[in-house]
């Protein structure tokens, strides 16, 4: 088969910053199924460790809270990189107005100061020109969504701050020919969401165009598009793949 | 797993049929190319002076001739010979001549025909024969997004035609939605083609300088998006635009 639009993955080496996760999982998956040389970072060392036997890739251990061990992890692994995917992220637990403010900071630590350092972290090993990042935000990054109980402002706002961050690393960035994209999911089925999908999977699939929840390698294969040359000209965008539920207030029937 | 479950599969139109409006342009013919070097066919549509164009058989591809502003009867019968398709691209548009106060009655209609009007156009003349999981890209521009004025002047007709394109896509993603399609666009910033040459070098180098990727697009850049958003593996996508344009517009750049 000809590789136009897979483009090759082959000889190119990947590192997944959440890959025990549900959407860092697929991407890992897709990834080495595409050939690519895949190394996981995760706080969760026992799917960390599940995801390294089931999909042939590499794990290390790793807290984005602590990233000097994580830096010299990937830099002993890895030459040079090609791509990073930033998939970790969390959210409040507590509710408005009972959210501590160690809660607040510790969402904006993982889910934007931790990927913003991280980068700097490994601003001598991407590929230039070539590398290519993918933050992986939310709809929430544009607008606050309330499922099953009411909206979370430190995970919306979080997200919001590590897409304009992305855009404006986008510039420092392409100056050495490294590109950086979010991509925002809507409704994914992960491990994290699976007590929402049970109570509301019925009527978010109604009010979402394409009918459903994505899975978790809907999201993935627009990763690799973005990690790949067919995007060359693609830096400092936002892409939304939620299958229609973004839009606005739909109705369903 | 196998082979055509896998991303790369994923990335190809084998067996698709793709309809192309603009084909004959800079832009149209590379999109037209790409399609084909990705396994699909295709169906070429621009005006009927381009009936002789060497690329269609370059292509492999039947070419239709439409004169996009015309009416949507005309459209009905000048598609009837597409007996099914699983994407649509609709290229085709009228750039930006007249500036503000010059606007005509004319010139305006022209733009809005041909820009906004004949998408629905072929979106509805064609919709019945969509199969399952058919993807449509539209193209905007850049100046459908935000204001863009490299050149002194706006160009107010135009981008508020490809403003309402935009406004077009995301809500026919809505109704489409049910039905299985996908509705999209593509936005891309300055492409390098003959419609763009006369630009002049000081504000091509402008555009180069607030550029973070540094050059200007070629239409391959914008072909491989399009692509992308024709094939399964944007299957959870819908009602999105993809700005192509190397970070130009993002910013507020010196």
């Amino acid at each position: 088969m000809s590789k136009a639009g897979g483009e090759s993955f082959e000889d190119r080496s990947y590192v997944v910053f959440g890959g025990a996760g549900g959407m860092g999982w697929a991407t890992c998956a897709r990834l080495a199924e595409a050939g690519a040389r895949v190394l996981a970072v995760d706080i969760d060392a026992e799917r960390g460790r599940a995801a390294e036997a089931e999909l042939g890739i590499e794990f290390i251990q790793g807290d984005v809270l602590d990233l000097e061990p994580v830096k010299a992890g990937i830099e002993e692994r890895l030459e040079a990189i090609d791509g990073l995917v930033y998939a970790a992220g969390i959210h409040e637990h507590g509710r408005f107005p009972a959210v501590s403010e160690e809660e607040w900071d510790r969402v904006f630590a993982v889910n934007v100061r931790g990927p913003f350092f991280l980068i700097q972290a490994l601003m001598e090993r991407f590929r230039s020109p070539g590398a290519s990042i993918v933050a992986i935000t939310s709809l929430e990054e544009f607008i606050p969504v309330a499922i099953v109980s009411s909206t979370t402002p430190a995970y919306a706002g979080s997200k919001a701050a590590l897409g304009l961050a992305s855009k404006s690393l986008a510039t420092h960035l392409g100056a050495q020919g490294i590109r950086i994209n979010s991509v925002a999911p809507g409704l994914v089925r992960t491990p994290l969401s699976a007590s929402v999908l049970d109570t509301a999977e019925e009527w978010t699939a109604r009010r979402t165009p394409l009918g459903r929840w994505a899975d978790p390698e809907d999201i993935a294969d627009v990763i690799l598009f973005l990690l790949s040359d067919d995007a060359g000209y693609v830096t400092g965008q936002s892409i939304t793949v939620d299958g229609g539920f973004g839009l606005g207030q739909i109705r369903g029937e | 797993m196998p082979a055509s479950e896998g991303h790369l599969a994923r990335r190809r139109l084998d067996g698709k049929h793709v309809v192309v409006t603009g084909a004959a342009g800079g832009i149209g013919s590379e999109v037209c190319r790409r399609v084909r070097r990705l396994g699909g066919t295709l169906t070429a549509i621009d005006v009927p002076d381009r009936a002789d164009s060497p690329l269609w058989e370059e292509l492999e591809a039947p070419f239709i001739g439409i004169d996009l502003a015309g009416g949507l009867d005309e459209a009905h019968a000048a598609l009837a010979p597409i007996e099914s398709l699983d994407g649509l691209v609709n290229v085709a548009a009228v750039g930006p001549k007249e500036v503000f106060p010059e606007y005509t009655d004319s010139a305006w209609d022209l733009i809005f025909d041909v820009n906004l009007r004949a998408p629905m156009h072929m979106t509805q003349a064609l919709f019945p024969r969509f199969q399952p999981g058919t993807a449509i890209v539209n193209f905007l521009s850049l100046e459908g997004l935000s204001v863009v004025n490299t050149s002194g002047k706006t160009a107010a007709a135009y981008a508020a035609s490809k403003g309402a394109l935009a406004t077009f896509t995301r809500t026919l993603a809505v109704d489409l939605g049910r039905a299985g399609h996908r509705v999209n666009a593509v936005a891309p910033g300055l492409i390098a083609t003959a419609q763009t040459a006369a630009i002049s070098d000081a504000s091509r180098q402008w555009v180069i300088g607030q550029t973070p990727l540094g050059r200007v697009g070629e239409p391959i850049d914008v072909a491989k998006v399009v692509g992308f958003l024709l094939s399964s593996a944007s299957r959870f996508m819908t009602g999105e635009e993809i700005t192509i344009d190397g970070g130009f517009g993002m910013w507020l750049g010196r």
